[in-house]
């Protein structure tokens, strides 16, 4: 195996000039077009942007469920093993016990004739090699420890349980092995704003407990602050800007960032034309050519619309680092172009 | 609670279905030419005769008065006596009931083993030369009628290369020629259905999350998707087991079992009217009654509509 040295010693997962394309020799969809991120242990890495920007593509490559139609490029390194040249069976080693994934639609994503403790057990009889009452007395603790009733959820099938119920058993049962990497697309996107905040919270204990690092796939950037504690910003499959949380919602550093944390509604300015991105995400089989997001750009230039800026560093004014990928990164001012 | 509702709801429309059956039989045996009292008299016999015959028989009522008198001797099972031989025709039913039974449910196993492996494989290896070949097999199945795959197994297994009797039934040989000649149509039917339900199962969410945890393609497909994807071929099986019936009574000719087939089909040459509308009656209660028992299966197994 390659050395990978060269990374964060603390990177459990790295996804590496990630690219996938859809559909046959003719005109593939280039649905992620050079993705690079890093996951660091116990911490929580999201993945934002609209829907399309390949955010959830990006997140099935890892586990290998993408279509047969889809062609991936790039690594995607699990500690030093590159998970796109590893044979199924390897694969089906590390999936669900080792990287495990948690959906969207958690009564969509859940077996509806299967009881909800055998959900759980089936996972730690299938990885753990546990007896079926060891592995349901396992489930049941575990669904005690994403706050469900361990005793009375265990034998209920899925339709008898509210959504967020059914997503806590989707993470009982993803966090059933111990997994060092916990994948989480859009978990929260199909629950109402009040159970959002507590799945949220389950799964920030998840990391503090069990020391899993989650990459945390959203449409919803105001949702991450706090929670993530680094961002990764993609638009039209590729990433935009890349930062600490902290960073990047005290100051953006890509306009498309910029008129995201622009359109979310704040207290502070009640009264106001909430602002709205104009025009649409580019339809992936005829993305602009130069930076994608230019047609829509306040500041968009000539050269924007020939020159695809890369991801580079950018430093801004009090010596903060983050990674932009805009030519005017270093003269977009923060707040500039948040005028009526 | 909603399992009761659901047998009362089914158990009216059994009755129904049963007495609106039992009135196409009884008119359309009484239209169609051919008179019962006169082949019981014989050709010979006179006017004067075959009238004393039909009154004995009670064919001389009008119309309206026989339905009514058979109506009421039905609805307490009575089915009355056949022209023929005096026997009642219920204990001529249930004399030859249990081998057209044994066979319909031989065949219905039969079907069972053969469409499920076929469709799953169809379905799991789809496009590919497996799904090709189950889908020739659903296609030339259906395409065969049971009766003329019935004379060509006869042909070659039992005619040309002695290893199976040829006609005839008591031991297990006699069973395995009209066995396969039944079930082979009906296992075409259900591979289709196998194999559009479990495609349809393997493209829900559910079954991505399964792989997400890594369980291996077996456990997959056999521990979640075919689970959920043999729901509603529980309901289509109900129904060709009822096909399974009607068939059964073809295929006992070609392999002259005595079963219904052979007291029906003499029955209609005859005219014998009770022993046709007895018949027509039992049979329709029957495949009601299985398509009533895969209701309940379904509703059983199926966790979103058992309520505990």
């Amino acid at each position: 195996m390659e050395s990978t040295a060269r990374g964060d010693p603390a990177a459990v997962l790295r996804l590496e000039a990630l690219t996938v394309s859809f559909g046959g020799s003719g005109s593939p969809i280039r649905a992620v077009r050079g993705v690079d991120i890093t996951l660091r242990a116990a911490s929580v890495h999201a993945l934002v942007g609209e829907s399309g920007a390949g955010k959830s593509v990006s997140a099935k490559a890892v586990l290998g469920l993408l279509p047969r139609s889809a062609t991936c490029g790039g690594r995607i390194l699990f500690h030093d093993t590159d998970l796109l040249s590893l044979p199924a069976r390897s694969l089906r080693a590390i999936r669900g016990k080792r990287i495990a994934m948690v959906f969207q639609q958690p009564d969509k994503h859940l077996n509806p004739t299967m009881r909800v403790g055998s959900q759980v057990a089936e996972v730690l009889r299938y990885h753990n090699g546990l007896e079926r009452r060891e592995a349901l007395l396992q489930a049941r603790s575990l669904l005690d420890m994403v706050e469900l009733n361990g005793r009375e959820v265990l034998r209920s099938f899925p339709h008898e349980l509210s959504g967020g119920m059914k997503q806590r058993v989707a993470i009982a049962s993803a966090i059933a092995c111990r997994p060092e990497v916990l994948i989480a697309d859009e978990p929260t996107t199909a629950l109402d704003v009040t159970i959002q905040s507590q799945i949220l919270a389950l799964l920030d204990r998840v990391r503090r407990e069990l020391g899993t690092a989650i990459l945390f796939i959203s449409h919803d950037l105001p949702l991450v602050r706090g929670f993530a504690d680094d961002v990764s910003v993609l638009y039209a499959g590729r990433i935009v800007e890349q930062a600490t949380s902290r960073e990047l919602f005290s100051c953006a550093h890509h306009p498309y960032t910029d008129r995201l944390i622009a359109a979310t509604p704040d207290p502070a300015r009640r009264g106001e034309r909430l602002a709205a991105i104009r025009g649409s995400v580019p339809d992936p089989q005829d993305v602009p050519a130069g930076c994608a997001f230019a047609p829509r750009c306040p500041m968009a230039a000539d050269r924007c619309r020939v020159e695809v800026p890369p991801l580079r560093l950018s430093e801004d004014a009090d010596g903060s680092q983050r990674r932009s990928a805009c030519h005017f990164a270093e003269q977009l001012i923060c707040g500039s172009l948040h005028d009526g | 609670m909603a399992i009761i509702e659901l047998v009362l709801k089914r158990a009216g429309r059994l009755a129904l279905t049963v007495f609106l059956i039992s009135t196409i039989v009884f008119v359309t045996i009484r239209v169609i030419p051919g008179d019962p009292a006169r082949t019981v008299a014989g050709m010979e016999a006179s006017e004067q005769q075959v009238r004393a015959v039909r009154a004995r028989l009670g064919i001389d009522q009008p119309l309206g008065a026989q339905y009514r008198s058979w109506l009421w001797a039905s609805l307490r099972l009575d089915f009355g006596t056949s022209f023929f031989s005096n026997d009642r025709v219920i204990d001529l039913i249930l004399q030859r009931f249990p081998l057209t039974a044994m066979l319909a449910l031989l065949s219905f196993v039969l079907a069972l083993l053969l469409a499920i492996p076929i469709g799953v494989l169809a379905a799991v290896k789809r496009w590919t030369i497996w799904d090709g070949l189950g889908l020739l097999f659903a296609q030339v199945g259906m395409a065969i009628p049971g009766f003329w795959l019935a004379i060509m197994l006869l042909l070659l297994f039992s005619v040309r290369l002695g290893w199976f009797p040829l006609f005839g039934a008591g031991t297990a040989a006699h069973w395995v020629l009209p066995v396969i000649a039944l079930a082979t149509e009906r296992a075409a039917v259900l591979v289709r259905f196998v194999r559009s339900s479990v495609t349809e199962e393997l493209e829900k969410e559910y079954v991505l999350a399964a792989e997400s945890k890594g369980f291996s393609m077996q456990r997959v497909v056999f521990g979640h998707a075919l689970r959920n994807a043999l729901l509603p071929v529980i309901t289509i099986a109900g129904i060709q087991f009822g096909y399974l019936l009607g068939g059964a009574v073809i295929i006992e000719q070609v392999f002259s079992l005595p079963g219904l087939g052979r007291l029906f089909l003499s029955a209609i040459h005859g005219r014998d009217f009770p022993v046709i509308q007895g018949g027509v009656v039992f049979v329709a209660l029957v495949f009601s009654v299985t398509n009533f028992a895969a209701d309940v299966l379904y509703a059983v197994i199926n966790p979103r509509i058992r309520v505990g």
